[in-house]
């Protein structure tokens, strides 16, 4: 809690003194009606009276305290709220080809992708975030805004085979498609997060010249191979029901991707589990770190109105103890 | 008080007293006081409606014409008014002040003294003689008695009424007419008092004011203190009871003192008429004289 006028907390100085000031006369001071007393009458102060005596001054005090911390104007500080021109931009590319049904991944690398898709854009607050699928062509999953609930419905919906074909992978068009979308954006940081699992095999645009024009347009790719190692299973729908397959892992074009992420000023990763994947994320998530401090804008939320009222509740119930209750005479 | 304010006070007793002195009090006053004797004055002859028994026979043989005997009363009382005036007598509740119960209670007195040709003398005290005037005779000194009555400011605030007495057996040679007007908040002056009343036509008058005796119960604390002394507090039930029970025993032992010394006492209360007790009192005394 912050005070907007705090000078007149100096004034509990002076009301101290006026306190102290104020006890010393109600107690030397004392009203008192002249009565002939007989001789040998001794009268007493009873406790209840001296207790009832001060009950009412001291709730008075407490009021002129409250008072005064509400004319110091007490302030909470409300949430911070970013302006959303501060953030970066960051699209997420993710591969929904037929081979990232494999299961090398828990609970598949599809499934996985998402999961990690999902747990980035939770650590994020202030970018603007889109998310493009590919196979054999690309297609944006969703534009480019801070809605994030609406981000992670759009994630949620990816699912292999969302393409018409999902035979191929068409990294370069992929490239492309998230260039398209991020190119117009007057942020000054532009990403693309490429999630793939395989070389590029199709596609009407080469990927590394589709890096270069996304370079050119200033924007990072972050490339993250998901591939494990060894033996991999592959379950695959046939006529007869599900079969799985095994094959032999390869390596993913690493080369082209690392390439890629070279020429755009990103970085190459490769995740071969989904606790790498999950660290791969994290990385880039500190890699991309947006500068929150000189963007807060704090609102105050004046709480004056809570000290008043108690202030008010206070003096009446001195008023009525001291009327009402305690009645002094004279 | 200023002094002008005094002098009105004064004519307004005067005027409030006058008409009481002359008609209710005329006669009774006469009969209640007696003097000491009676004096032969003179003789004078025998006029029809002459009381026989008074015929001087010596003299009516002597000259051969019937005289008569002439008496006079030896009427030269003085009546001394001691007033208390201690911080006491400053209260009151309906009414009057103690203190003005007691100077109107005073002046009516004195008046009458004056009308009867008696002196009167003035003792104000409190824990000290605060003041003492002499009896003499004449209106203007009954004025200044008046007059000091209502101006005193006295010194002290406790109450002494066994020095009062003493000093007034002292200080007054002569048998007279003492009326002492005091609430009686006081004790130990037993001894004082059947002296004083031995010596005196003794006439005590006790002030008292109703809240004295009787003090209202109300749900707050009431700040009080003494008049006399710092003793103070907040009252309580129980003080409550404590003091008007105590000024109650006061009350008791002087109206058994009274008793025991033989005075016809005047007792008056601050809330009602303050001459109503005295009339009362003329009445009672004249009732025992047989007049």
């Amino acid at each position: 809690m912050t005070f907007e006028n705090p000078v007149f907390l100096y004034l509990l100085g002076p009301v101290f003194i006026l306190c102290l000031l104020g006890a010393f006369l109600k107690s030397n001071f004392i009203p008192r009606i002249k009565y002939p007393l007989p001789k040998g009458v001794r009268i007493k102060v009873s406790p209840l009276f001296a207790f009832a005596k001060w009950l009412p001054y001291m709730l008075i005090v407490a009021a002129l305290v409250l008072i005064i911390i509400a004319l110091a104007r007490p302030q909470k500080q409300g949430k911070a709220v970013i302006p959303p021109a501060k953030g970066i931009d960051i699209m997420m590319t993710v591969d929904t080809s037929g081979s990232m049904s494999a299961l090398d991944f828990q609970p598949n690398r599809m499934g996985a992708a998402k999961q990690a898709v999902l747990d980035f854009i939770d650590k994020r607050a202030t970018d603007r975030i889109g998310v493009v699928v590919f196979a054999d062509s690309a297609m944006l999953q969703c534009p480019l805004t801070l809605d994030y609930f609406a981000i992670e419905e759009y994630v949620k919906m990816i699912h292999i085979g969302m393409l018409k074909s999902p035979g191929g992978t068409a990294i370069g068009d992929a490239i492309a498609v998230s260039t398209l979308h991020l190119k117009d954006s007057p942020t000054k940081s532009k990403i693309i997060v490429l999630v793939t699992d395989g070389e590029s095999n199709t596609g009407t645009l080469d990927p590394l010249s589709a890096a270069k024009a996304a370079n050119g347009y200033g924007i990072k790719i972050y490339t993250i191979a998901i591939s494990g190692e060894g033996l991999i299973q592959q379950p695959i729908q046939t006529s007869l029901g599900t079969r799985k397959i095994t094959f032999k892992a390869d390596d993913v074009g690493e080369g082209l991707l690392k390439e890629i992420a070279t020429i755009s000023g990103g970085e190459f990763f490769r995740a071969r589990n989904n606790a790498e994947l999950n660290e791969i994320y994290k990385t880039i998530d500190q890699l991309e770190k947006t500068e929150f401090e000189k963007a807060i804008q704090v609102n105050f939320e004046d709480v004056y109105q809570k000290y008043l009222v108690w202030a008010l509740i206070l003096l009446v119930c001195s008023f009525i103890l001291e009327k009402f209750v305690f009645i002094e005479v004279p | 008080m200023q002094t002008s304010d005094i002098l009105k006070r004064v004519r307004q007793i005067e005027f409030k007293t006058g008409k009481l002195v002359r008609e209710t009090f005329a006669g009774e006053y006469l009969s209640v006081f007696k003097g000491q004797g009676i004096e032969f004055a003179e003789v004078r002859q025998y006029i029809a409606g002459d009381d026989i028994r008074s015929i001087d026979w010596n003299v009516s043989a002597r000259t051969g014409n019937t005289y008569v005997k002439k008496f006079n009363e030896e009427r030269e009382l003085s009546v001394i008014i001691a007033c208390d005036v201690s911080a006491s007598q400053y209260f009151g509740s309906k009414g009057n002040l103690k203190s003005e119960a007691a100077i109107e209670l005073a002046s009516v007195f004195a008046f009458s003294a004056i009308k009867n040709n008696d002196k009167v003398g003035l003792l104000l005290f409190s824990d000290k003689v605060e003041l003492y005037i002499p009896p003499r005779k004449g209106k203007r000194h009954v004025l200044r008695i008046i007059r000091e009555l209502l101006a005193f400011e006295p010194k002290r605030k406790k109450t002494d009424i066994s020095l009062a007495l003493s000093s007034l057996i002292r200080l007054i040679k002569r048998q007279g007419i003492l009326l002492f007007i005091s609430d009686f908040l006081d004790e130990n002056y037993e001894k004082p008092f059947k002296l004083a009343a031995r010596k005196f036509d003794l006439i005590p008058v006790i002030i008292k004011d109703p809240l004295e005796f009787d003090f209202p119960k109300l749900s707050a604390f009431i700040q009080i203190e003494d008049t006399e002394s710092d003793n103070g507090g907040v009252l309580s039930g129980s003080s409550l009871r404590q003091i008007s029970q105590a000024r109650a025993e006061v009350l008791e032992k002087a109206l058994n003192l009274f008793k025991l010394s033989g005075v016809d006492y005047i007792n008056i209360d601050t809330s009602k008429n303050t001459l109503d007790p005295v009339i009362k009192f003329f009445k009672q005394r004249s009732g025992k004289l047989g007049i």
